[in-house]
């Protein structure tokens, strides 16, 4: 009997061990749970804050670089403002320059016409060259190659080479025309006074003025062919000064001094 | 008797491993704790991905801003180069203006000399331009004329003799020069404004170029 009650007793002191057993691992899970999930609770806190540092510092780099950006444009706005203002200025002052310049232009075209018509009554001396020049500015003018002031300055020295012409004595070869024929033959230019020519074929003038037309006039009396021999010899020997017994032809109609 | 006396602990053992109230407050309080974690877990998840989502927002409106600003810059530069290089040309026509200024200037200059050598009247050369090139040009065909032209005016000249003579001198332009007067014949300069008789010619040989002259 007394064995059948240790049997019972034990019996039922396993049953109550199993279940306590049981309960034990059961609360043991559940701490596990919370354990882990106060854990990921921890994790996530940390991640919040990194992500919360990671984006303020992302922006606040972007921030920075659109901060820095701000301040370019504004520099590049002030050189845009700066180099709108020269260009409005330069602009003005060019076109105030180009005006007075194109007030010009009619005093220039004629101060040509009067260069021009000068030329025109002069002595025949390569007459086309030069008035090819005159024409040149003129044409540099009016087509606007060219403004006043460049060519007023190029007139001058055309004045200037005239002059030169008009103080020197020099030999050349030119067409002139003899009695109605063109012909090349060696020219002597005394100034802007006198010319006299050498024909290959032995014929020798002057120019004539009469009734104010220039003109190229034969010579046929001996002493005045040797003058002009004379002339040509010296100035092929590149003398330039002397005395010569020359024929020259005034507009004096029919008429001739030496 | 001995029988009640031993079921007691057994029955208290018993009761101590599954006393109900007991187990029913563990319960409680994990079920909150679980709850209350399981809540802020949660509530942490979707602060995360708030605050990612922010991020995300915060970085993009920066980055948009950023691509605005630099497209303003590029075209504010592309601007400012095209000001410049006009800038430049501008400069470079003004430069050239003056120049030819400069240029106009020097041939004024120049043409002041020579109309003052030549005896013309002198001029102010810093006057405007409209009044000074009709003035010069027209100083210029004047002398232009004169020198090719044959003039004769009175006045003295040194014979050959070296005695001063009175009479006539003609001019054939710059070039040559003839006296006729008391000696007459073909003269040369003597000094800068004198001219003396180098060369005689018989009066009636020049007779016709004085009666024109």
């Amino acid at each position: 009997m007394n064995k059948g009650k240790f049997l019972t007793i034990l019996v039922v002191l396993t049953a109550v061990g199993s279940l306590a057993t049981a309960q034990e691992n059961q609360f043991k899970q559940r701490a596990q749970k919370l354990a882990d999930l106060r854990g990921e609770i921890g994790r996530l806190e940390s991640r919040i804050q990194t992500e919360r540092e990671t984006g303020l510092n992302e922006v606040q780099s972007l921030i920075s670089q659109t901060e820095e950006l701000e301040l370019l444009i504004q520099k590049e706005k002030i050189r845009l403002k700066t180099l709108e203002r020269m260009i409005t200025e330069k602009r003005d002052a060019d076109s105030a320059a180009k005006q007075a310049v194109e007030e010009l232009k009619a005093p220039v075209l004629a101060a040509i016409q009067l260069i021009r018509e000068t030329v025109m009554a002069g002595l025949p001396f390569r007459l086309e060259e030069r008035l090819a020049e005159l024409d040149h500015l003129q044409a540099s003018l009016t087509g606007n190659t060219a403004d006043a002031l460049t060519v007023a300055s190029r007139l001058w020295q055309f004045v200037e080479d005239e002059l030169k012409l008009s103080s020197e004595t020099g030999q050349y070869r030119q067409v002139i025309e003899i009695e109605g024929v063109n012909i090349l033959a060696d020219v002597v230019r005394v100034g802007m006074m006198l010319m006299f020519y050498r024909t290959e074929d032995g014929r020798y003038g002057t120019t004539t003025k009469k009734e104010g037309l220039w003109a190229f006039e034969q010579v046929t009396n001996k002493e005045a062919t040797d003058g002009i021999d004379a002339l040509f010899d010296s100035l092929r020997r590149q003398v330039r000064q002397g005395r010569f017994n020359l024929p020259i032809r005034l507009e004096i109609p029919g008429g001739s001094a030496r | 008797m001995k029988t009640p006396r031993l079921i007691i602990p057994i029955v208290l053992v018993f009761l101590a491993a599954t006393k109900p109230a007991f187990g029913a407050d563990l319960e409680a309080v994990y079920a909150a704790e679980l709850a209350e974690l399981e809540a802020e877990r949660d509530r942490m998840l979707k602060e995360l991905d708030h605050i990612r989502e922010q991020n995300r927002k915060d970085i993009d409106s920066r980055r948009g801003q950023i691509l605005f600003l630099g497209d303003r810059l590029m075209q504010l530069r592309l601007e400012s180069d095209k000001a410049e290089s006009d800038l430049a040309r501008l400069e470079d026509l003004q430069e050239s203006g003056l120049s030819k200024r400069d240029q106009f200037d020097s041939a004024i200059d120049q043409a002041s000399t020579t109309l003052l050598k030549a005896g013309e009247e002198p001029f102010d050369v810093d006057q405007d331009p409209l009044e000074l090139i009709p003035r010069v040009f027209t100083a210029a065909k004047s002398l232009l004329e004169a020198r090719a032209t044959i003039s004769t005016r009175d006045g003295s000249y040194f014979m050959k003799s070296g005695l001063e003579a009175k009479g006539k001198i003609l001019m054939l332009g710059p070039m040559a020069a003839f006296a006729s007067g008391p000696e007459s014949g073909l003269l040369a300069l003597a000094g800068t404004d004198s001219f003396r008789v180098v060369h005689t010619i018989p009066p009636e040989t020049l007779a016709p170029i004085f009666d024109e002259g």
